[in-house]
């Protein structure tokens, strides 16, 4: 062998062989729910749930548990982490009515407790009904005796402490870092569908400082966020807060007027820019990535809409002045929390200091603004929201609406299930009445280790996806520098790291004449689909100002091409609706390419996110007709194209 | 008002407003009516009530509750020697059993030469697997632990530890290899003085390092996360076995290390592994590794020469499920003095002391003319003493559990990445055991072993799908659910296929999907090998599913794929081979009442062996052409057997 110099000796003391060693930013792909309730929130104690968190936890680590209809349940592949999710208000009082614990009731509660006494024959009733009438009856009588379950139902602040103690003794109990995170945190529930989960990085020795924060201390977001400010300056540690269902919020979720109906400023969109990283796109109560109206021209727009078009909450748009909201559209007899929201607000506003009216009117108001003056569907769906982000990014200098996207389920019966063939959203015969509800959906988080740390820092960082369900493996980065072949290299990932960032980074100020590159890997569920397509969903704000949004379609499976159009030729369909099967004969197990943008304008504010298509598989409407568990509807949908939602790349000229 | 309701308000009249064909196609008639016709609250409380009434189906909904088989493939590496092993200290490894287990686990260690190391990905499971004869002896000897130094015969070799000529560190880093070879030379030394007397026959002395190799194992095997596995290598020479205990500290205790001071026969060593089930109600098994080295481990008769027996062919098969069939001294697969016709047999073919091989002796020392003597035995003897399963593991003398090309830290410590190591290329990036299992505990990853549900690679973490049957149709490959549907209708990789239905042919049911940070798959095969009537032993291979959509023609040729490695960087792309592979395959030769085994060998495309990652790295020119710079990694299954 050759004699070799001493430099190379020397060399080799310094520079260290292991091509591992050299970097920490090596990423692994965990999946998990930040969203399930339980038999701690009250509307699912109402409905039958009596699930536990301790079996939510062990449901989503891969054990055998039995759910409320008595039947075992495993989830197919486990969940890296999970966060019951109940709702702050009234946490845990009906199993402690139930259980004969004594509270201080309201004169709400005590209506309550007498209802409860007859919940589980109602429950039985629902059951034995045979008729959608005999449910509707029964349903109908539980509503009248029980009121409304937001509204405060016990004065008992011992109480309120030894269930969040409850809730933080059992996340602790299955936190166990490297293998399985368990998140504490809880539901703040919102009106108008303004819902936030409350995500604590934090275990019990920082967390058992506050209680949770609900709708009964107010109905402003921003008085949470200042809950989670004062959190974070109390415990020197960190919180988050995940929006949810803008889709049935009206346009109150992403508006461009505050709570209390002023225009969003710069203060705001700071504030919620820091508190709010992350939205949870798609779950059971919908999809809410867009909408067919807001993208007439995305041909896949129209998926799990919840059945449902914008129209302004007829509250808000048809009521002058604070009357009584309360009386419009369903004009029921619950009652309504306003109340306690009114009277927190009133306490609070010496901190707030400004004209803050009652929950009702400011909302309305808010909803109002923005049917005068925007479009409202864009306050309701992330991609309008990303959209109007950029918009307020030029006029404020701050983006507020600058959130990456995840999923969850928003399951109610302690049971995270994502996936088609096994949802377990609605069992027995009455699940085909709720066919509306979307099977979906699963959080996809790219972190160094499974542990709370690890997985709220990629959450801040936004390298986060939103799938419906299947656990698809997608890896975005954007950069100046990406080449054709890099799509090829088998480092791909540190080649991505390297020469660009991930999802949920930012692009500014392009090299002259040069566009953005992204370098994009998708490999389907290695137990699911192959993939369709890849896209590129572009937004941007012109220097008119207006706020555009174009489709590409960048990575085609089987060979496909575009047409001059931009338009290629469907996927196909293997679906055998008889027995809920497909095939994998189409589409491709992986699909992986650069892409620039052609029509990139280095003024432009702009964000891309990447869609990825299965091809159509059965939805869960059809496992239900397939196992004869149910009879389907005449319209009723039995096929889906699950998909997935990454985290925008933003551009910031 | 109420957030039900409003969201109930809005749900209404967007009904109301959609147009009716796409109302219709998300809601049907009932729920239509509910909406219209109940109070909205209500429709909040059917929607959500029906979430969690009962059903009165008998069945679970829940499809996996029923799931009885293993959904998840493990990796790990069952031989890695640490300071304990005299050969590995006497070579400068001052690693550690703890930091073979650290750096399993993915923990940056500082290796030998002094740089960090770490993996690129943390392996699932480790077995340090230390040379049982002169346990411990060299380091505890150089820490001056009494009980060695207490013995007259300690001194010569005492003495010799007195005069290590440096450090691994210092001889890679210095200006010429002088300082290696003066290593060598000492090591040679050791060696001389180890292998002629036991120093660690004293109870005491062995007892204490067992019993520290245990404790290290016990704090870092972590149930669910990563599994730590208790053994110890019996290494007689060139008949090496890794024992492996399914047990914890608890029954492992109640014995001591087989050394081939205790006996050379491997005979005695399941005998004496017999005897620990029986005493302790535990489990064990050993692997036997490096058969290409010697022509001794698969000879057909028993270590005394006799011919083998009913009872040698009950005892190897119960205690040897599995065999290390790639590892870093070479890959046993096959040769290709055995296997003329076979294309890729000549990989990683060791080529040291090997002057007169004959088609003979590499007929004894390879898994595949193994597995086919293995059939005829087991038709004379009623059991066949040589169905065993695959795994690869590196053999690794460092500690570091390394078998990527770009990450390939060499066999000793001297061989660790320096300017000088070039001088080994032979050595082989390699290998790793995958095992489908159901958690990563040690119970279910042994269980796995024991029912051969293994294969080895050469060190990509590729996924394999094997299962064989007699119902599979073409479709079946084609199933998102192809594992339910290969466990439900027929057996995985390690099973048995017995008496063909009538006029029926095995079908196999095989996916192999690409290391998701690797190279594309080139193609899958499948290796028969059959014995016929008269006795007669064949093979074949078949390509079964191959990349780009390319085919076979008429004589069986397939275009070869092409190369994109590019020795300059090294690199390599993806832009040929494909992600995944999955097929349908049934054997057209079929005879039902012929012996016959089918294992999967899973071929990647071209890639840069480790050797070009060193000649980059440090800028090494005018190697010998004989260095082969480009390799062509695999995965081999454990086979499916069908018996008449």
């Amino acid at each position: 062998m050759k004699k070799n110099n001493i430099w190379f000796g020397l060399l080799a003391l310094v520079v260290c062989n292991s091509a591992v060693a050299e970097t920490d930013r090596t990423t692994n792909l965990y999946w998990g729910d930040t969203h399930v309730h339980t038999y701690l929130s009250a509307d699912a104690y109402g409905l039958g749930t009596r699930v536990t968190p301790d079996t939510a936890y062990r449901y989503a680590r891969g054990d055998v548990v039995i759910a409320d209809n008595g039947k075992e349940v495993r989830i197919r592949r486990p969940l890296d982490f999970l966060m019951v999710a109940d709702h702050a208000e009234n946490l845990g009082v009906r199993p402690a009515l139930e259980a004969g614990k004594a509270l201080k009731l309201t004169e709400a509660g005590e209506k309550l407790k007498v209802a409860q006494s007859k919940n589980n024959l109602w429950i039985r009733d629902l059951v034995a009904a045979k008729t959608e009438a005999e449910q509707n009856h029964v349903l109908t009588m539980m509503g009248k005796a029980k009121g409304d379950w937001k509204a405060p139902l016990a004065n008992d602040p011992a109480f309120v402490r030894s269930m969040w103690e409850e809730v933080i003794a059992i996340a602790e109990k299955y936190n166990d870092p490297g293998k399985f995170t368990a998140f504490i945190g809880y539901e703040w529930t919102a009106l108008y569908m303004m819902h936030r989960n409350v995500l604590f990085v934090d275990g019990a020795e920082k967390t058992r400082q506050v209680v949770p924060y609900s709708l009964i201390d107010s109905a402003d977001p921003e008085d949470l966020w200042q809950y989670l400010e004062d959190y974070e300056n109390k415990t020197g540690s960190r919180v988050m807060s995940i929006p949810h269902n803008a889709n049935l919020s009206g346009g109150a979720m992403f508006s461009l007027l505050d709570f209390s109906g002023n225009p969003l400023n710069k203060a705001y969109a700071k504030t919620r820019s820091r508190w709010e990283r992350i939205y949870e796109a798609t779950q059971y109560k919908g999809d809410s990535e867009t909408h067919p109206d807001l993208s007439p021209d995305d041909e896949f727009a129209d998926f799990e809409k919840m059945g449902m078009t914008y129209k302004a909450p007829k509250t808000a748009a048809n009521t002058k002045g604070a009357g009584k909201a309360s009386a419009k559209g369903s004009g029921k007899a619950t009652k309504s929390p306003e109340k306690g929201s009114a009277k927190s607000n009133a306490k609070k506003s010496s901190t707030k200091g400004n004209a803050k009216s009652t929950a009702k009117s400011s909302a309305k108001s808010s909803a109002k603004g923005d049917t005068k003056n925007q479009n409202p569907l864009e306050g309701s769906y992330a991609r309008g929201a990303l959209k109007r982000g950029l918009g307020q990014h030029a006029k404020l200098g701050v983006n507020p609406f600058k959130v990456g996207l995840i999923g969850s389920t928003d399951s109610h019966i302690g049971l995270s299930s994502a996936e088609e063939e096994d949802y377990l959203g609605k069992q027995g015969a009455l699940r085909v009445a709720s066919a509306v509800w979307n099977a979906a959906g699963i959080a996809g988080v790219w972190a160094n280790k499974n542990t709370r740390q690890a997985i709220f820092d990629a959450m801040q960082r936004r390298e986060v996806f939103a799938s419906t369900g299947p656990r698809i493996s997608v890896r975005v980065f954007g950069g100046w520098d990406f080449e054709k072949d890099d799509a090829f290299k088998p480092d791909l990932t540190e080649v991505g790291y390297r020469k660009g960032v991930p999802m949920g980074g930012d692009l500014a100020q392009a090299p002259k004449r040069r566009s953005p590159g992204f370098l994009i890997h998708a490999v389907r569920d290695p137990d699911g689909a192959n993939l369709d397509r890849i896209q590129v969903i572009k937004g941007w704000r012109d220097k008119k100002g207006r706020l555009l949004e174009k489709v590409y379609n960048v990575a085609l499976s089987d060979d496909r091409k575009t047409d001059a159009m931009g338009k290629t030729e469907p996927v196909g369909n293997t679906v055998n609706p008889d027995d809920a099967t497909y095939t994998n004969r189409i589409g491709d197990p992986e699909l992986t390419t650069v892409w620039t943008d052609p029509d990139f304008n280095a003024r432009e504010h702009a964000f891309y996110y990447v869609r990825v298509l299965e091809i159509p598989t059965p939805r869960w409407t059809d496992f239900d007709v397939a196992r004869k568990s149910a009879k389907l509807g005449p319209h009723v949908p039995v096929m889906t194209q699950e998909r997935l939602y990454t985290s925008p790349i933003w551009y910031t000229p | 008002m109420t957030l039900d309701s409003l969201w109930i308000s809005i749900y209404s009249w967007g009904m109301r407003l959609r147009d009716k064909k796409r109302k219709e196609a998300i809601v049907n008639a009932t729920v239509m009516t509910a909406v219209r016709e109940c109070p909205l609250s209500r429709l909040v409380a059917l929607l959500l009530a029906s979430m969690v009434l009962p059903t009165f189906a008998q069945r679970s909904y829940s499809p996996p509750v029923g799931n009885a088989f293993p959904t998840s493939v493990y990796w790990g590496d069952t031989h890695v020697h640490t300071h304990l092993s005299w050969d590995a200290y006497g070579s400068g490894n001052r690693l550690t059993p703890d930091d073979a287990n650290r750096f399993a686990k993915g923990e940056t260690v500082i290796a030998n030469n002094g740089q960090e190391v770490s993996l690129r990905r943390p392996l699932d499971f480790l077995m340090v697997a230390d040379h049982s004869q002169n346990f411990g002896v060299l380091p505890h000897m150089a820490a001056g632990n009494p009980l060695l130094l207490e013995k007259e015969a300690s001194k010569p070799l005492v003495r010799l530890l007195r005069t290590i000529p440096g450090t691994v560190r210092e001889a890679l880093n210095a200006p010429t290899d002088k300082s290696i070879k003066a290593l060598g030379k000492h090591s040679g030394a050791i060696k001389q003085l180890w292998s002629t007397y036991d120093y660690g026959a004293d109870q005491r002395f062995m007892r204490e390092v067992w019993d520290d190799v245990i404790a290290t194992a016990e704090r870092h095997n972590d149930p669910g996360k990563f599994t730590s596995f208790i053994g110890y290598e019996w290494s007689p020479r060139l008949i090496h076995r890794n024992v492996i205990f399914q047990d914890d500290a608890a029954r492992t205790l109640e014995v001591l290390p087989y050394s081939s001071f205790d006996s050379i026969n491997p005979e005695d060593l399941w005998t004496n592994l017999r005897d620990y089930e029986d005493r302790t109600g535990g489990r064990v098994i050993s692997v036997p590794h490096n058969a290409n080295l010697g022509g001794d481990m698969f000879r057909l008769t028993t270590f005394h020469g006799q011919p083998l027996t009913r009872e040698y062919a009950q005892l190897r098969s119960r205690f040897e499920p599995l065999t290390e069939v790639t590892q870093i001294k070479g890959d046993s697969e096959t040769h290709p003095l055995v296997s003329p016709t076979d294309a890729f047999a000549d990989y990683e073919t060791w080529p040291v002391n090997d002057k007169n091989p004959t088609r003979e002796q590499k007929a004894v020392s390879y898994a595949r003319p193994a597995l086919m003597n293995g059939l005829d035995l087991g038709i004379n003897l009623g059991t066949n003493p040589f169905k065993f399963g695959m795994i690869g593991s590196t053999d690794a003398h460092t500690s570091l559990a390394t078998a990527d090309e770009d990450n390939f830290w060499g066999k000793m410590a001297v061989n660790e990445p320096s300017t000088y190591r070039m001088s080994a290329w032979f050595y082989s990036a390699a290998g790793y055991a995958a095992v489908w299992a159901h958690e990563n505990t040690r119970a279910s990853l042994f269980d796995a072993m024991q029912r051969k549900e293994t294969y080895a690679t050469t060190g990509p973490r590729i996924t394999v799908r094997f299962f064989g049957g007699w119902a599979f149709t073409d479709d079946d490959a084609l199933r998102p659910d192809l594992g339910q549907v290969g466990y439900t209708r027929g057996v995985p990789m390690g099973g048995d296929l017995v008496a063909a239905p009538n006029g029926r042919a095995p079908s196999f049911l095989i996916r192999a999907v690409r290391d998701p940070d690797g190279a594309n798959l080139d193609r899958v095969q499948i290796i028969k090998g059959w014995r016929d009537a008269t006795g007669a032993l064949f093979e074949k291979v078949h390509d079964v599913a191959l990349s780009d959509d390319r085919e076979m023609d008429r004589q069986g040729n397939v275009a070869p794929l092409g190369n994109t490695v590019n020795l300059t960087d090294p690199s390599y792309n993806n832009s040929i081979g494909d992600p995944e592979l999955a097929v349908v395959w049934t054997d057209p030769d079929f005879e039902p009442d012929e012996a016959a085994f089918y294992y999967v060998r899973v071929l990647e495309i071209p890639t840069p062996r480790w050797t070009a990652y060193d000649a980059v790295h440090y800028g090494l020119k005018d190697l010998p052409k004989a260095i082969p710079m480009v390799t062509q990694e695999r995965a081999y299954s454990s086979p499916i057997w069908y018996t008449p």
